[in-house]
């Protein structure tokens, strides 16, 4: 059990990278010594603008027009969305209600970074200190750092999250999107499954005189479901569980000149995302069966803007939308009719 | 095709993170070496008799091993060890006996030759005195610095130390002829992991 130097990242799976989870410091048997329940309120901090902006990410890239495709007609693209950290979300506050963790300096007030947070050395990071239920110290361990996104790859902290759909045109202006990836099993480290559908439909064809309107005028709802898993280890039972969900409604107006189309939407989205830990883990004293679950909501206004290129069949998107994780996305694809 | 799946449900972040710095992180601990039992004895003649100083003694704490022991896990991906503290506790030193003790310790790492760590004088050893500051590596006072460069190397190393201590009691009244008592030493270790891609 000792060498179960999992998670923190297991929402990022750590089965790809269990060298990460012990650079971050972060002994998950320590973490369970101190408390299921401080466990869970660190980690839900650490880990909380990884499964919020996955869930906002998940909401971009629907769509590049308000115009939906003729009957047949379709699309295939693809494309990646950057949901951007607030500020706000890259530090946060060691949680009130902590029974087993606390700093090991009552006064330091250095803010611990989240995950998407800035990648700090041992000397920045505020030092933690668990003590079991007798109040006796089990370990110190330096703050997890974040990763440093902004450092390396692009100039802010942003969460990825890449997608793939078909467009297909059906009838009376009105267009089914689908995202699918069927489960995928990865030779015992983990598994995938996604699915995603939307509709968009022309209004426009319900006001008077849509010919002579200089633009598309569409609505839109979306609903995308990501189910994953890694097996942490696979022979003792235990599950890293990442299930999301996230819905969007979206009024979209557009507006072709020549290749450009410039789109803008309007509405609401929401998402929904689970983490949990599965199976028995074991301390020096104790046992926790499924001991991490955590889940994070997050609803509002959505308002985005865009413009697409198309070059023959070939599309170029670029969006942004404003909501509480703005999220710039780019995709490429191939439209027909 | 598989594995852009896996990457995709994966969240490409963890492949973009921390890049070439790596990631950095202590992990600190506070160790309680086994007690080491010390026996102070005066001829039958000397009990309940003040006498101003006993022969020395020599104890050990036998081989010890914290690199290997308590950070095993984080041993390979550590760059260095840190002593932040040395401590000390007395344990079970009888009531009615009273001793004061003049301790010169040395350290001795396996393979290598003896070092003076310091000498300290313990009054009132029957009072049981516990977690006494021996060190602190921000106020070192008159322990010898290069030993404990050694003790943090030899942490890095997984190599094993004992430390040997030469005791004489002094001003020591005796209730029996041998009186046994545990001196306990608590090292607090830090160890800087550093991970690189």
């Amino acid at each position: 059990m000792k060498k179960t130097i999992l998670i923190l990242f297991a929402a990022c799976f750590l089965a790809l990278t269990p060298n990460m989870t012990k650079a971050q410091g972060l002994d998950f048997d320590s973490f369970l010594e101190a408390g299921i329940d401080d466990a869970s309120l660190l980690l839900e901090s650490y880990l909380q603008p990884a499964f919020e902006g996955f869930g906002f990410g998940m909401n971009s890239g629907w769509y590049n027009t308000a115009k939906p495709h003729k009957f047949l007609g379709f699309d295939i693209s693809g494309s990646i969305s950057l949901a951007r950290v607030p500020d706000s979300n890259q530090f946060f506050t060691l949680p009130t209600g902590l029974t087993n963790v606390s700093l090991t300096n009552p006064s330091d007030t250095r803010r611990l970074p989240t995950i998407f947070g800035p990648n700090l050395g041992a000397d920045d990071l505020p030092e933690l200190r668990f003590t079991d239920d007798n109040g006796d110290e089990i370990i110190r361990i330096s703050a997890p750092t974040g990763l440093g996104i902004d450092e390396d790859i692009v100039p802010f902290n942003a969460v990825p999250v890449p997608m793939i759909q078909l467009g297909l045109g059906i009838f009376k202006g009105t267009e089914l999107k689908l995202r699918y990836i069927p489960e995928q099993d990865f030779e015992g480290d983990g598994g995938v499954k996604l699915f995603g559908i939307g509709v968009m439909h022309d209004v426009t064809q319900y006001l008077p005189a849509e010919k002579l309107l200089p633009f598309d005028l569409s609505v839109f709802l979306g609903y995308t479901n990501l189910e994953s898993y890694v097996n942490i280890d696979e022979a003792a039972g235990q599950t890293a569980e990442f299930n999301a969900n996230a819905w969007t409604v979206q009024g979209v107006i557009s507006k072709k000149v020549l290749f450009f189309t410039a789109f803008a939407g309007l509405g609401y989205s929401n998402s929904n995302v689970d983490f949990n830990m599965l199976g028995d883990y074991s301390t020096e004293t104790s046992t926790f069966t499924d001991p991490i679950s955590l889940n994070y909501k997050n609803a509002g206004i959505r308002t985005n803007i865009g413009v697409r290129i198309k070059l023959l069949f070939l599309t170029i998107t670029g969006e942004y939308a404003i909501q509480e994780y703005n999220t710039l996305t780019a995709g490429v694809g191939f439209s027909f009719r | 095709m598989r594995k852009i799946f896996y990457l995709i449900a994966c969240m490409p972040v963890i492949l973009w993170g921390c890049g070439d710095a790596g990631v950095q992180s202590d992990v600190s601990k506070n160790i309680e070496i086994d007690p080491i039992s010390v026996q102070l004895s005066v001829p039958a003649i000397a009990v309940g008799v003040l006498v101003p100083q006993i022969p020395p003694i020599s104890v050990n704490t036998g081989q010890i091993n914290l690199g290997s022991d308590d950070f095993d896990e984080y041993l390979e991906d550590t760059e260095r060890f840190t002593i932040n503290k040395m401590s000390y506790t007395i344990d079970n030193f009888p009531a009615g006996s009273s001793a004061d003790l003049v301790i010169d310790m040395t350290i001795q790492i396996q393979g290598e030759s003896s070092q003076d760590l310091l000498s300290i004088r313990i009054d009132n050893v029957q009072n049981n005195p516990v977690n006494v500051l021996l060190f602190d590596k921000d106020a070192p006072g008159l322990v010898s610095t290069a030993a404990i460069a050694s003790l943090e190397q030899a942490l890095k190393n997984g190599t094993s130390f004992q430390v040997e201590m030469t005791i004489v009691g002094e001003d020591v009244t005796l209730q029996s002829q041998d009186v046994d008592f545990d001196f306990i030493f608590q090292f607090d270790v830090t160890a800087r992991i550093q991970l690189l891609d």
